[in-house]
């Protein structure tokens, strides 16, 4: 590959990665707190590579061999593919097929007592949180207590379940959490498509504690309301 | 697994200099910038069908997710890694470093170690380093390749990326600190106790660089970060598209097997390691996605990595000579998997 299609390609990586953190799609791939980084890193870039260009200009053209370093780069032109696939394609935000179905480890060393809740007659807790709190929570916060619930329908033989994908660090490390949802008598009565986001206001009841599969907790519903998908998929 | 083996032959060609791809490339009278043009033009004119195309099947959209994923997590450590090692190769020459060296080979070689751990770099960018520092062997070879071993491995970047990508685990970075640590000044020892002088057979051109004046030296910083970033994002991309691969293609029921049996998984994550060829500074989070496989092998998946991989493997015998990149790398594998293993036994335990 040639000096000047290295800068374009290198212009073109920072441009892709400004562009995702502009538009919010970077929420897809990876955690949202990697924002300034990711900032920064397009400005990294597209900055090396206009220096490149600009001094291949002032040089009245590019030089073909560098410094007898010898990189020869035709392996450069795999960088095409996460441009593409960052400008054009932008793959979707993971669907529950694509998460590892493994939800939060609960031993005992992880139970302890929890912040209490916020206040308000139903505060918003993510579900994460609540599989968390359900699992661990040696206190009792969710005990008797109303809370909102937003997540995805997750239909399976013996009711809706609502779910949330949640990523530690990137989409690669993606997991399932989910709860299943009831109505306020314990039926699974709900009927939904696949995927439809729902805010749900409702009572916690934890599942029975068992050795070696993660407890899956029950939302009793007192009211269920579809919305839109947040911007952020993620928890 | 053929993608991963095309650069490397594809480099070793180009640097016994018989390919001129230039020549090439005027020959044929359409360079590199009108295919590159014309390819994003057609992918921007398929966009909105690639898009759908992606979106209506499942593994696809989880492969692209997962590769997007993996290089853009990887991206930012990876741009303050070329940052970092740009800032070295401009302002602080390796002549220095050399002088700082203690005389005796243990010793010296400790201290290589020790400097390799402070200096953030990414294993591509560390090679070429190491070669300015053997120079002619001696006491300075022996340091020279523990740093280049310990550079990449064990660096604050490499810790801090290594502590995100295992939150609430700080053992996994203690682990992978003194492991990748212990292998580099064996491997130091080992050279200096058996290593010969006759197997390095490559020269490097005389030291061109260290030109006088500020602003020359920033054009430099940047030059050297631009080619660094480019090596080193490229082989990226073939590690982050070999997980998106795995993800979906491999069943979880292969990696439950991994985890039933110690030695096939640390045989499997060090064959892994050696051939997805990631860079130090985002292998953490490839390993950490595998969350089916235990910790231990997935420690060696991180120790080897840095150490030996097959685009090492074609830097070294480039920069070497093949005579000593055949012996060096097979050795660094097996003392890799050797401590890694042993420390994970030692620091991890029995614990998933």
């Amino acid at each position: 590959m040639r000096r000047e299609t290295e800068n374009t390609v290198l212009f073109l990586m920072g441009l892709s990665i400004g562009l995702i953190t502009f538009t919010g799609a970077f929420t897809r791939y990876v955690k949202s707190a990697l924002l300034p980084w990711l900032a920064l890193t397009a400005v990294l870039l597209v900055g090396l590579a206009l220096v490149g260009m600009i001094g291949d200009i002032r040089r009245g053209g590019a030089r073909h061999d560098d410094d007898g370093h010898s990189h020869r780069t035709g392996i450069v032109w795999l960088l095409v593919v996460p441009i593409v696939l960052l400008i054009f394609v932008t793959p979707p935000p993971l669907r529950p097929q694509g998460a590892t179905r493994v939800t939060n480890v609960s031993n005992d060393v992880l139970r302890r007592a929890f912040p209490p809740l916020p206040p308000g007659r139903a505060p918003e807790v993510s579900l994460p949180e609540v599989v968390m709190r359900a699992a661990n929570d040696s206190s009792g916060s969710l005990t008797n207590r109303l809370i909102t619930v937003t997540g995805f329908v997750l239909n399976e033989p013996d009711g809706a379940d609502l779910a949330r994908i949640v990523i530690i660090c990137c989409a690669a490390d993606a997991q399932l959490a989910r709860i299943h949802l009831r109505n306020h008598d314990g039926g699974a009565t709900f009927r939904f498509a696949d995927n439809t986001w729902l805010r749900v206001e409702g009572e916690v009841i934890p599942a029975v504690r068992q050795p070696h599969t993660a407890p899956i907790p029950t939302l009793r519903a007192v009211t269920v309301t579809p919305v839109d998908a947040p911007a952020n998929q993620y928890a | 697994m053929i993608i991963v083996f095309i650069p490397f032959q594809e480099m070793h060609r180009d640097i016994s200099g018989r390919a001129d791809p230039v020549r090439a490339a005027r020959r044929l009278r359409v360079g590199s910038m009108e295919v590159l043009v014309l390819g994003l033009v057609a992918f921007a004119i398929a966009g909105t069908w690639l898009r759908a195309a992606v979106a209506r099947r499942d593994s696809l959209a989880t492969a692209g997710t997962v590769f997007c994923g993996v290089f853009v997590q990887a991206l930012p450590f990876l741009g303050l890694g070329v940052v970092v090692s740009g800032l070295i190769a401009v302002f602080l020459p390796p002549e220095r470093l050399v002088r700082w060296l203690p005389r005796r080979p243990e010793s010296a070689v400790l201290a290589a170690g020790l400097a390799g751990a402070a200096l953030p770099g990414c294993e591509c960018g560390s090679v070429p380093v190491a070669r300015r520092l053997f120079g002619d062997g001696g006491v300075a070879g022996a340091a020279a390749l523990t740093f280049m071993l310990a550079a990449p491995a064990v660096n604050p970047v490499v810790v801090v990326a290594t502590a995100v990508a295992f939150p609430g685990q700080p053992k996994m970075v203690v682990a992978r600190v003194a492991a990748s640590f212990l292998t580099a000044v064996v491997m130091g020892w080992v050279w200096s106790r058996w290593g010969r002088i006759e197997w390095i057979t490559r020269r490097l051109p005389p030291n061109a660089m260290h030109a006088p004046g500020t602003g020359f030296r920033w054009l430099q910083f940047c030059e050297v970060a631009r080619q660094d970033f480019l090596q080193a994002a490229a082989y990226l991309v073939v590690g982050a598209a070999a997980a998106a691969a795995l993800h979906v293609a491999v069943p979880a029921r292969v990696f439950e097997h991994v985890g039933a049996h110690l030695i096939i998984g640390v045989a499997v994550m060090a064959a892994l390691a050696v051939t997805l060829a990631v860079c130090s500074e985002a292998d953490a989070f490839v390993a950490s996605s595998l969350t089916m496989v235990p910790l231990v092998p997935r420690l060696v998946f991180l120790v080897v990595g840095p150490a030996v991989d097959v685009k090492l493997l074609a830097m070294q015998s480039g920069m070497f000579g093949r005579a000593f990149a055949v012996r060096f790398a097979p050795v660094t594998l097996v003392v890799a998997m050797v401590v890694a293993t042993l420390v994970g036994g030692l620091l991890l335990g029995g614990s998933a």
